[in-house]
């Protein structure tokens, strides 16, 4: 099992009382985000004040929330530091000055507005040489980003639409997000509330979670277990190809 | 008969002095522009009223510059400037050549020059003369000499129509130094009407002794004034039919034996810049009424008198028109470009029958869009040169209605790797919104139509109107800014931003490939499972709440029971607990923001073994060092009072601690 303990009375603000909404501008240029923060109950001071930072990798925009008591976004929101898909956390910290954090809440993944979201992002990259696609996680641990070559024409529309493809490669994206999750990084199978909760929850709602945290060799077997589920309910993988060689 | 003249209004003491503000609302566009494009509107706008546009019946519009190179002769002129030149002389600007001609020759001196704007194929202004004001109970909807005459900043115009605000007749006054002009209207019923207006300011007069004065209202008629209302001359009046007949001669009217309304704009304008000559006003034709022209429903004749012979502009002598004009450059009023935009009404835009590529919503570069998957797959084609047409479906809504009606505009594309900047036009109806530009550093050009009504049901597109309420007087653009639009519309923003960057969205697709990232595009293989927010009572955030206070909560373990003491932990077995492990690993480390931070772990923060090392704890079990300084096992010798503690750690920095059964040769099942 995994515990963690701060000694500092740092007061963990919950998922559930933090929602961004990232949204798109009508004509281009930076996105924006708006938060709405509920902080009731959490015993702090009214004056402490508050933060939301928005991160990926070691890139952040800090945007100053007013204080517990009273919030006041600032008015320009957009992320001009950032790259896409950034993470959020917001930090309340002591009123005095000292820097202290009384509160916290980290890995909180926006919504797009209008839009469901995707564990997975999608770029077109002009850097892949030869290789068809390949997942890209930033700095070891940031968000995976399924890149796909764009120089092949058309890719993009059969990532969307391509059965054959979708069958052929999605599975092993999963995959590969899953070992660098729980194999390289060794992030804990009952992570729930933490950057990795949503894809481990996706990944157990696909097939039953270990008894126990696992090690290597019971984790690649679970990966397994997840990625055979997920292309049993999604594709039927098989029988796609059968198809497509059966109609040359 | 009394002789008809210039009346202007006596005030009196309590009116508010006011001077017309009709100039600053065009005065972003060139005369000609203004002159042509507005006259031109008026005369479409009375044909709508008479059927709907029919190419076997267009709209004649003729320009006539033959009073510039001859002027009518002082003896005649005499007759339509009667008692108009010191109120003019009043209101001239000091510095103004016109007012220093008048002072130093007279008026008349070179005889009057004057422009002629004529309309045929319209019905004329009809309605009730004598009208002068309307209301619930005395409509005046269809009474046109009534909003012509009567009427500023108020309009009678319908839905169909292209003008709205009721400003556009400012200017005929407008295109000359006198600020004046002569109007003669022929009505279906066969009744002529004339009568004169003249746009000044407030002035006044003093007597020949000094001795008196008396204020005038800018606003000044060439009628008759037996009454206290300006009558026309009406040529079903016996005494007036030899005037109006000679006017008809004097200013060369060509259209009076059929309905519709000739303006006879006195001492025009014409040594401005641009000058008001014949080049500028086939310019400003093309420009502003080429798709009306192509389609047939206008054609325009502009006559330079002795100097030229009269050119006309029909949808078959357009191209030659735009060929002899001087338009240089590369830009949208090229020759080149007009040429081009000509080619593709021609095959497409005039042909809404045609198959177009239907969308249901505007295009957005977004993968999730539902047309997306068809935009891309018509690269190819667009990259071929191929004009692409499209039906865009959206939906407005009224403010005070609770539904939204659904409408549309047309969209066609066509790539040209010969254009350095992209140009798109714009047209609603049959008027053109020239300062439109949203298709920058494209090599294509697009053409946007808002029809006035839908083709297939026949009934008014609503999104016309909109954009129409979100035009200003000069109709030149589609403003998000308009007051009217957001009095009378809700999402003015969505739609008129789903109309304006349509064009500019679809080349976005073409040309810049696909998006770079897309956060959703894989969201029906990996949805990311939406936790809706709690809704928490408002306020109360602080310490006065009543809640509990939230600390991290420990998920139940069946194994371990993990708590934490002081700048420490302890770690027993759960109690209850059944198959206890025979061996434990324990791990710890100083939690870190990013990562796994047992991965993160240094034996600078601190060891759990050997020297220097944490205060270790331990009972009902056997110690054994790990691998790692943060790594310990422990071999249970009694399962009950199975305890480890560990203090020490940096009470600044929270500890992240991993606890796990080790499977033992002795355990059965193979679990840890």
């Amino acid at each position: 099992m995994i515990r963690r303990f701060n000694y500092t009375d740092r007061k963990r603000i919950t998922h559930d009382r933090v929602e961004i909404r990232i949204k798109e501008p009508e004509g281009g240029g930076p996105v924006s985000f708006a938060g709405e923060l509920s902080l009731n109950g959490l015993g702090l001071s009214l004056d402490a004040p508050v933060i939301i930072e928005a991160y990926r990798g070691r890139a952040a925009d800090r945007f100053r929330w007013g204080s517990v008591g009273a919030p006041s976004p600032p008015h320009d929101c957009r992320l001009l530091n950032v790259p896409d898909n950034p993470l959020f956390r917001v930090k309340v910290s002591h009123p005095d000055g000292s820097g202290k954090l009384l509160a916290m809440a980290d890995h909180i993944r926006p919504r797009v507005e209008g839009q469901r979201g995707s564990l997975i992002a999608l770029k077109v990259a002009r850097d892949l040489g030869k290789e068809v696609w390949r997942v890209d996680f930033g700095d070891g641990d940031d968000e995976p980003i399924l890149h796909v070559n764009g120089a092949i024409q058309g890719i993009q529309q059969d990532v969307l639409r391509g059965r054959a493809f979708r069958a052929l490669v999605m599975p092993e994206v999963l995959r590969a997000v899953l070992v660098n999750v729980l194999i390289v990084q060794e992030i804990d199978m009952g992570e729930d509330e933490g950057q990795w909760g949503p894809l481990l929850d996706f990944a157990r709602s696909l097939h039953r979670p270990l008894d126990t945290d696992g090690d290597g060799p019971a984790r690649m077997k679970w990966i397994d277990e997840v990625v055979r589920a997920f292309t049993q309910k999604s594709f039927k993988a098989s029988d796609l190809y059968a198809t497509v060689l059966g109609g040359r | 008969m009394e002789q008809p003249r210039w009346h202007f209004r006596a005030m009196k003491p309590a009116e508010l002095n006011s001077n017309p503000m009709e100039r600053e609302l065009f005065a972003e566009e060139a005369i000609n522009e203004r002159l042509v494009r507005e006259a031109i509107q008026n005369s479409l706008d009375a044909a709508v009223a008479r059927h709907p546009r029919n190419p076997d019946a267009p709209v004649r519009v003729r320009f006539s510059l033959r009073g510039v190179h001859e002027p009518l002769d002082a003896s005649r002129a005499a007759v339509y400037t009667e008692e108009i030149v010191e109120h003019l002389q009043e209101c001239l600007e000091a510095d103004d050549d016109f007012l220093d001609s008048i002072a130093t020759k007279g008026l008349l001196a070179e005889g009057m020059p004057y422009l002629v704007i004529e309309d045929a194929g319209t019905i004329g202004l009809e309605g009730n003369w004598e009208q002068y004001d309307d209301s619930v109970h005395e409509s005046a909807d269809d009474n046109h000499f009534y909003w012509f005459f009567r009427n500023v900043a108020r309009s009678g115009k319908s839905g169909d129509e292209g003008g709205s605000w009721g400003l556009g007749k400012w200017v005929f006054p407008d295109a000359s130094k006198a600020s004046a002009y002569i109007a003669l209207t022929r009505r279906r019923d066969g009744e002529m009407l004339l009568m004169g207006q003249s746009v000044l300011a407030k002035h006044t007069l003093h007597d020949s002794n000094g001795e008196g004065s008396q204020r005038f209202a800018p606003y000044g008629y060439f009628c008759e004034m037996p009454g206290e209302i300006q009558e026309p001359l009406r040529i079903s009046e016996a005494l007036h039919e030899p005037f109006i007949r000679q006017c008809i001669e004097d200013f060369g009217l060509r259209y009076r034996d059929e309905p519709g309304l000739s303006v006879v704009v006195l001492f025009p304008r014409t040594d401005g810049d641009p000058p008001l000559d014949k080049d500028s006003i086939l310019t400003a034709v093309v420009h502003n009424y080429f798709y009306p022209i192509l389609a047939g429903w206008l054609q325009v004749t502009v006559d330079d008198g002795g100097a030229s012979e009269p050119t006309e502009v029909t949808g078959a002598t357009i191209d030659d028109v735009v060929t002899q004009l001087n338009l240089a450059g590369a830009g949208e009023q090229s020759a080149d470009s007009y040429r081009n935009l000509f080619a593709m009404c021609r095959d497409w835009a005039l042909h809404p029958e045609k198959e177009h590529t239907e969308l249901s919503a505007s295009p957005r570069n977004d993968s999730s869009y539902p047309h997306y998957t068809d935009i891309t797959s018509l690269q190819h084609r667009f990259e071929a040169g191929e004009v692409l047409a499209f039906r865009i479906r959206t939906k407005v809504q009224r403010k005070g209605t609770d539904t939204e009606e659904p409408s549309s505009f047309r969209l066609y594309v066509q790539h040209d790797s010969s254009l350095a900047q992209g140009q798109d036009y714009y047209v609603r109806g049959f008027l053109s919104i020239p300062q439109m530009d949203e298709i920058r550093g494209q090599s294509a050009r697009t053409f946007l139509v808002v029809d006035e009504r839908d083709r297939d049901q026949d009934v008014p597109e609503p999104l016309a109107a909109m954009l129409k309420d979100s035009e200003p007087p000069a109709h030149t653009i589609w403003s998000y800014n308009s007051d009217r639009v957001h009095k009378h519309w809700r999402s003015v923003q969505r739609v008129l931003s789903e109309v304006r960057k349509a064009g500019n969205t679809l080349l976005t697709i073409w040309n810049s490939g696909p998006t770079e990232l897309d956060k959703n595009a894989l969201a029906d293989l990996f949805p990311s499972p939406i936790k809706e927010p709690s809704r928490r009572p408002p306020g109360g955030a602080g310490n006065g709440s009543t809640g509990p206070e939230v600390v991290d909560h420990l998920p139940s373990h069946k194994d371990f029971n993990v708590t934490q003491t002081g700048a420490g932990f302890r770690v027993r077995f759960t109690q209850g607990a059944h198959s206890l492990p025979r061996r434990v690993m324990l791990k710890a480390a100083y939690e870190v923001q990013r990562g796994n931070p047992l991965k993160s772990y240094s034996p600078h923060d601190f060891t759990l073994h050997g020297e220097n090392a944490l205060d270790v704890e331990y009972d009902g079990c056997r110690l054994s060092p790990g691998g790692s300084g943060n790594e310990l096992y422990f071999d249970i010798d009694d399962q009950e009072r199975f305890t480890v503690a560990v203090h020490g750690f940096d009470p600044q920095r929270d500890v992240h601690v991993k606890v796990v059964r080790v499977e033992t040769a002795q355990d059965s099942g193979g679990d840890e």
